[in-house]
Order: structure tokens, then sequence, then C-alpha cells
């Protein structure tokens, strides 16, 4: 039963402010002021390490994982407009993984391997998934609903299966990411240069995720996302574009896990769960939709603001992140990016008059 | 079944069976108890601008959704180039050579006028590689396709501010640019000025030159003007086909459509 | 033997009903309103804590608890619809979305209200009758009685009077409200307050028989899904079935294997189930 509401339209969230000579569409950032942004902040977080305290660093680690993890999730739902209840299942699948073989195979580079077969399980999991989902026709409510059960089985599944998993008590003493090549060198990546590491992971993560909204690809995601039966009339398989974006996305998910897993060196049943799956939603749609950045921006802005000021609402957090969550449909679904835009433009304008 | 007297005057030279293009047979779609599409059989032969008339519930639109594969035939075989294409999806049927323009423009509203229509051109060349650029000879067809058309929105312009004369325009290049042997027209001109309405007719006309036209339209006019063929529809049923005069002449054309028209 | 198949046969009863019944106001939401509603297990968790809190804290009768819950939960739903899913009606992904954060903001109300650790409701119908095959607890004989009572009840209100068989158009056909002269904006609110009233009386019903905390609405959300979705979306009644097969198996199963191990089976079992046959196991002919 599909056929309840007609299309709901989320996302890709245009910038609000729309003029002739930006010529924007499908959230790009194209323009000289946003480049220089970035560049800048590129600098800033270079920088930062040698300016704040291990502390900080380490959980700007952990907000870029997360940043890492909100891209894969904006790119089904900002883009394809493919909610997913469930992507912390695909963080967790790549976390366990890369637990499971760097404990129990003592291999040189065997993070690497890790971190390769990060990527590649969850996404071909979720490649077959939404593939048999959407194959069959299931409505995207449906299909949401389905995500959210997922993540609890596996969830669940992650406690049956103690003898791998480490049932409740999880995985410990994961070892970090290094780089070995037997009799020539070791070389173990230090915490300190971790941040590093997933800093241009994220870039890398970033750029690609771009170039994939900027492809014929992505420009097809969009249009599935706002008309598919137009798309459909076009020529298209939507099915096959959503299945195949729904496959990359668990993938890079399953990546961030991993870089996850080898940073804190302890993964738990939580990790798989709805709690994780709905608070990148939360990070995205803070950030906005559709956007890219916005997600990588809310992630990190919500991670910290939550390590940080944990001390001032104790235990009011989630029910912050709950109204948070409200407020921010009701009133401002394009997100935070909604209000950069507006300064953008106003950059764009001087930078245009010098 | 309602047998259809023949148009004595159809041009003998379209109906040999290799220059068919399309062809329904017995095709008919029900709705519960009632019947939409009743046995309906056409045969359109290769390049011929064939319109479908009649009045309102006539059944026109759902037999173009049967044609476009939007709607799944209840009875009946479609054939398509000589090769039954009952059943297939909407896309595999765009992929085999049919288009279809609607008649409430269906855009990506979000998307700017020139990105609706890369959309539509590069549907012929389909990548599933995600990271691969757009490729600048498609955008160098959707800028040609945008040249042919008087359109007054600039080609950067996000659709969803278009005018609606724009939309519809914008509707029918994008059902061309995928390049289709059979265009199928949903009432082009529907809220277009009078004046707009002849030149958009005048482009469809030159534009499909080498296509073949199934065109749904209420501008009888029109219709009269630009047909080879028409084919008159009511309750479902075909109930009068033939030429532009054939159709004028039918008596039971009038009684069912002309009289109240 | 026969003894203890009729108390596991009557224990998954139970709780298939009571499921059933809270099943029953997700599938009101939705066939009304087309709205994925996920605060549906905090109206339940919100229910089961007035039933706890009503006799245990207050003084006031477990009976009394019963007939405030749903009332209560009913309103706080009604609330909610008119401030916020209201303005959602024509994005229902969005809303999917709105009602979790209402969830989630209702847990942590009911946490900080009342901590997190767990609770549990004396039994209010203490003792056990002789059924001759076995002997089973009396509150649970009430609570299958009683929640056959409400689902008998609501299918009546569908099934005989003017205003129910007008709306029951309107789930199997969202477009024929206006037709059906039906004040929409109303039929929703109404809908939506019904909705989260059963899920209130559906957790206080359970609460004497389970462990009241703020994570319990948690695994009564997907269980109602999972029951709505696999009874088919088109007849309010196909949530019964739904219930026995997601609530009465996943029971039966908990006496040979762990809980959360039959659970995750029966998850698995029902996806596999929407994949198979995505409009439910209900013929179309109950859609009537």
């Amino acid at each position: 039963m599909s056929n309840k509401k007609s299309n709901p339209t989320i996302g890709p969230v245009e910038f609000s402010v729309v003029d002739e000579s930006m010529q924007v569409s499908i959230g790009r950032l194209q323009t000289n002021a946003n480049t220089l942004l970035l560049g800048l902040g590129l600098l800033v977080l270079l920088a930062t390490p040698a300016v704040f305290s291990g502390y900080f660093v380490g959980l700007l680690v952990v907000a870029f994982i997360y940043g890492i993890f909100a891209i894969s999730v904006d790119l089904v739902w900002g883009y394809a407009g493919i909610l997913s209840f469930g992507h912390a299942a695909f963080f967790g699948l790549g976390a366990y993984l890369m637990g499971v073989i760097t404990t129990e195979l003592s291999l040189p580079s065997i993070g690497l391997l890790g971190l390769v077969l990060a990527f590649l399980v969850p996404a071909v999991v979720g490649l077959v998934v939404a593939g048999v989902l959407f194959s069959r026709g299931i409505s995207e409510e449906y299909f949401t609903i389905i995500t959210l059960a997922l993540a609890i089985v596996a969830s669940q599944a992650a406690l049956i299966l103690s003898d791998v998993t480490g049932g409740s008590n999880g995985l410990t003493e994961i070892p970090p990411l290094g780089v070995e090549i037997p009799g020539v060198m070791t070389y173990i990546i230090s915490h300190n240069q971790y941040y590093f590491v997933v800093l241009v992971a994220l870039v890398a993560v970033f750029l690609i995720g771009k170039r994939i909204v900027q492809s014929p690809f992505g420009t097809t995601l969009v249009g599935i996302n706002e008309n598919e039966t137009k798309i459909s009339s076009l020529g298209y398989n939507p099915i096959k574009y959503k299945t195949i974006v729904f496959g990359l996305s668990t993938g890079i998910a399953g990546f961030a896990g991993a870089l996850y897993a080898a940073y804190s060196g302890f993964i738990s049943p939580p990790l798989l769960g709805f709690v994780l799956s709905t608070e990148v939603l939360v990070w995205v749609l803070v950030g906005g939709r559709g956007t890219l950045i916005g997600p990588v921006i809310g992630a990190t802005a919500l991670y910290l603001a939550e390590n940080m000021f944990s001390g001032m609402f104790l235990n009011t957090w989630v029910l912050m992140l709950g109204l948070l969550l409200v407020v921010i449909v009701l009133v401002f679904p394009a997100g935070i990016i909604g209000v950069f835009s507006i300064i953008e433009k106003k950059i764009n304008k001087y930078l245009k008059d010098t | 079944m309602t047998t259809v007297e023949p148009d004595p005057n159809t041009p003998q030279t379209q109906s040999s069976a290799d220059s068919e293009l399309l062809r329904t047979e017995e095709l008919t779609r029900r709705f519960g108890s009632l019947v939409a599409v009743d046995d309906v059989n056409i045969s359109i032969p290769r390049g011929e601008f064939h319109s479908i008339i009649g009045p309102n519930g006539a059944g026109k639109t759902t037999l173009f959704n049967m044609l476009a594969g939007t709607l799944p035939e209840s009875d009946g075989r479609i054939l398509f180039d000589g090769e039954e294409i009952t059943g297939l999806s909407d896309h595999q049927r765009v992929q085999r050579g049919i288009s279809r323009a609607y008649q409430t423009p269906q855009l990506f509203s979000g998307l700017s006028v020139l990105e609706n229509l890369r959309l539509a051109v590069q549907s012929k060349n389909q990548s599933f590689n995600p990271i691969k650029k757009t490729d600048s000879a498609h955008e160098q067809e959707a800028i040609e396709m945008l040249e042919q058309i008087e359109f007054e929105a600039a080609p950067g312009q996000i659709t969803e501010n278009l005018s609606h004369g724009n939309k519809k325009k914008l509707e029918i290049l994008m059902a061309l640019s995928v390049d289709p042997d059979l265009l199928l027209l949903d009432e082009p001109t529907s809220g277009v000025s009078q004046a707009d309405s002849d030149s958009l007719m005048e482009f469809i006309s030159a534009a499909s030159a080498e296509r073949t036209v199934l065109l749904i339209e209420h501008n009888v006019d029109l219709v009269l003007e630009y047909s080879d063929r028409v084919t008159v529809l009511n309750r479902g049923a075909v109930i009068s086909q033939g030429t532009p005069s054939y159709i004028t002449q039918d008596e039971t054309v009038q009684k069912a459509y002309m009289g109240s028209y | 033997m026969a003894e203890l198949a009729t108390t596991l046969l009557l224990n998954a009863l139970s709780a298939a009903l009571a499921l059933s019944l809270v099943a029953l106001g997700l599938a009101i939401i939705y066939g009304f309103m087309g709205v994925i509603n996920l605060a549906h297990g905090a109206f339940l968790t919100v229910g089961a804590y007035i039933a706890w809190v009503m006799p245990e804290r207050l003084g006031i009768s477990f009976w009394v608890a019963l007939v405030l819950a749903p009332i209560i939960v009913g309103v706080i739903g009604a609330f909610i619809e008119r401030v916020v899913i209201r303005h959602l009606y024509d994005r229902l992904l969005d809303t999917i979305l709105a009602t979790w954060g209402i969830s989630l903001a209702l847990v942590e109300l009911v946490k900080l209200a009342f901590g997190t650790t767990s609770k549990s409701v004396s039994n209010p119908l203490s003792g056990s009758i002789d059924l001759g095959v076995t002997v089973y607890p009396a509150y649970r004989l009430f609570l299958i009685g009683f929640c056959i009572v409400i689902l008998v009840g609501v299918f009546m209100f569908f099934k005989s009077t003017d205003v129910g068989v007008r709306l029951r158009a309107v789930i199997q056909d969202p477009d024929a409200a206006s037709l059906q002269g039906l004040n929409k904006t109303r039929m929703y609110q109404y809908s939506f307050a019904s909705g989260a009233a059963l899920a209130g009386l559906g957790g206080a019903a359970i609460a004497p028989i389970t462990t009241v905390n703020p994570t319990m609405g948690v695994t009564y959300l997907l269980e109602s899904f999972f029951a709505v979705i696999l009874g088919g979306t088109g007849a309010l009644i196909a949530v019964v079935p739904g219930s026995i097969i997601v609530a009465g198996s996943a029971n039966i199963m908990t006496f040979m294997i762990s809980p959360i191990l039959a659970q995750t089976i029966v998850f698995v079992f029902v996806i596999v189930a929407m994949i198979v046959r995505p409009q439910g196991i209900v013929p179309e002919a109950w859609h009537e």
C-alpha cells in the first residue's frame, strides 16, 4: 500500500537562495566562496592537533569518522530519497569485520585488508538487501521500517553470536592501523597520527561523494528522488540505480565503521543498533540533506556538542536530540546549510564586486 | 467486439505488414467492473501522425498508459516493431523506442532546464559508473534540443518556476530527447494559448517528421489539420477510424462526439 | 504434557491479543492518515508507566489506571497531532522522522521522571484459576478476555456504525474521504488520538505481566509494525492474524530458545514474508 500519500518530496535540498547567476542545483559547491571556505577550513583542521589538547583531537577523530558515515547516509537519503533507519547495521558490520579480522588473524598489514573488506562486505550485503526489496516493489516507507528491523536484528545477532563477536562484552584490544612489510619495516599509526589518516579519508570520501552526485549517475538519482515515474518514462530503471547507490552507501558506512574500530580498539553491539542509526539521521538532517558537506558539519558539530556539553545536559541529551529532530523537520528542513547559503551569496557578491 | 467499418480512403501503401510500427490486439483495461479500454485494435504504420480523439472518459489516457507501460494490460496484446511488448515495464519500452509526454508536465522541479533535458538525452547511453563525468556531447545535445524551440527561460533556471507554456514545451522536448520511434503525446496544447498552440504543433510536426506520432488532443481543428489518420474512442471502444475527412463525415462520430462538441 | 501445551498456548494467545490491540492502533493511524507512527512504542511505554505509577505511587487502583491510561495517552496523541503531525501530511517520510523524534523525547521524559530501572506492577488479580487441563493465572485470563472485548468493540464500530463504515472506505481508498463527506482534519486528529489510546491501553494492560522500563516500547513498536505489515494494510482485522504469527510464534519459541533468538527469527521470517507477499498474508476477500 504505497499509495497512501503522494510523493513526499525530500531533498536534495536546494540552497534556499537561488539567483540566476549562481545556477545551482544538486547541491553543487561550485562557487569561489565555497572553495575558499573549504580551503580555509582544511588549513585550520590540519593545524588543529598542534593547537588543541589530545582529548579534543580524539573527539575530532571520532567526529570525522561519523562525518564519513553521515556522507554515506546523505548519498542515499539526500540524493536518492531512500530513508534508511538501519545504517548503523552496516557501520557496525564494518567495525566487527575489522575487529574480528585483526584480532583473529595475525598477518602483516592485516588492518589494510580489514579496511578493504569492511567496504566490500557491507556493500555486497547492501546491494543484496536493496536489490531484493526494491525489485519486489517494496514501498519506500516499508523499506524504511525494514532497515530499522535490520539494525535491531544486527545488534541482536551480535549478542547471539558471542563466539565471534564477544557477545555483550564486545571485542576489545583491536589493534591500531599499521603498515608492516615483514623484514623490511613495521609502522604502527599512533593515535595522534590517526587524526590525519581520518582527515584524509574524510576528504577523499567527500570528494568521491561530490564526484558521484555530479555524475550522470548522480543526476539520475536526483531525478528518481524528484519524480520516479518520470525517470522510468525516460527509460531509466530506478531499481538498478537505487540498488547501486545503496550498496555504495553501505560500503562507505562499513569503511567508516572499520576506521572507528581501529581507533577505539573496542566495539560492542549498540554500534549496530537503532540509536546510532537515528543519530546519523539527525546529523544529516541538521547539517542539510543533499549537500554532502552539511552532514559532515552536522556530525562534527553535534558529536562535539554531545561530548563537550554532556556535563551540562547530563541526562537530557537524547531529549534534546529528539526535540531537535522534530523542530528541524517542522521548521527548518534545509538544515544549517540553508543558513550558510545566505552567507555564501553575500561573499560571492563581495568577490564579484572586487 | 464492435466492427468498425474501414475507411476506404486509407492510403493502402502504408498498411503493408512490414511498415507497421504499433499494433494492439484486443487491448483491454478494466478497473473493477468498469471497462476503461474495451477490446481496442489499432494498427499504426511507421511514419504516421495518428490522433486519438473522444469525449472525456473515453479511455484515451488509459490507452496511453498501457501503451507506455505505466498501467498493466488487463487483456490483449501490444506489438511494437513486430515484437510483443505486452507486460514490459515502461523503461523497457522506452529502450525499445516508445516515449511519452504527459498531459501534466512531469519535470524534475529542483533541476535546471538543461539538467532535465540532459537526463533525457543521457538515457540512451546510461552509465552505472557512479564517478563518470558528464559527457560534454550529452550537454551539447541538450543545448541543441533547447535551441530548436522558442524558450523564454535561461537554461540554468530551475524548472519549478517555469511558466506553464514552457513546462509543456520542456515536457515535449524531453520526450523527443530520448529519440523515440513512436512518440505518445497527451494533450500537448492543453492550457496553452491559441497562438502558442499553433506554433507548438508546428514544432511537433517538424520535429517528428521522421517519427511516428500518436496524439491525444481536444482541439479538433489541430487534429484535423495535422493528422494522417484519426481514431475515435467512445466509452473505451473504437467507434471510428480513418482520415480526417472521413472522420468528419462519419455519422457515428458526429453522434457520439461532434454532437456534444 | 497437555498441561504444558495449554499453558504455552494461553501464553501465546495473551501475547498475541495484547499485541493485536497495540498493532490495531498503529494500523488505524497508518490506514487513515498514511502516517507511520514511530512514537507508537513510546505511547505504549507511557501507558505502562501510568499503570505503574498510579497504584504504586499515588494509591489509585490499577483498574482506574487501566481506564485512565488510554484517555491520557489519547490526549497526548491529539496534542501531538495538532502541534506536529498536522503540518507534515504532505511529507510522509518526514513524519517518520518527526514521530521518531517524539518517541525519543517521550522515552527520555519517562527516564527523567522515573529513572531507568525496571519497575514491576503488582498483580491486580492475584491467584490462579483451575481450567481442568491446567491452572492458569487469573490476570492473564482477564487479559485475554479484555483484549477480545476491546477488539470486538472496535471492529463492531467499523462494521455496524455509519461513521465506521464510511471510515472503512477510506482505508481501502485514501482519496475517498472527501467522497464520504468526512471532515479530514477531524478524522486525522481522532485517528491519531485513538491509535495512541490503543497503544496506551495495551501498555497498561500488559504492565502487570511484564517488566516496565523506558525502552520496553521499541520491541512492541517493531512487533506491531510486523503484525500490520504481515497481515496487510488493506483491512484492520488483518492485524489479528499478523499478531498471532509475530507474538504467538515468538512466545512459543521462547520455550525452547532464548527470547532474543526467537525474536530475531520472527523478524527475519517477517522480512522474508514481506518479500514473498508484499500485500500481506490476508486474502483480498477480507478487505470488505
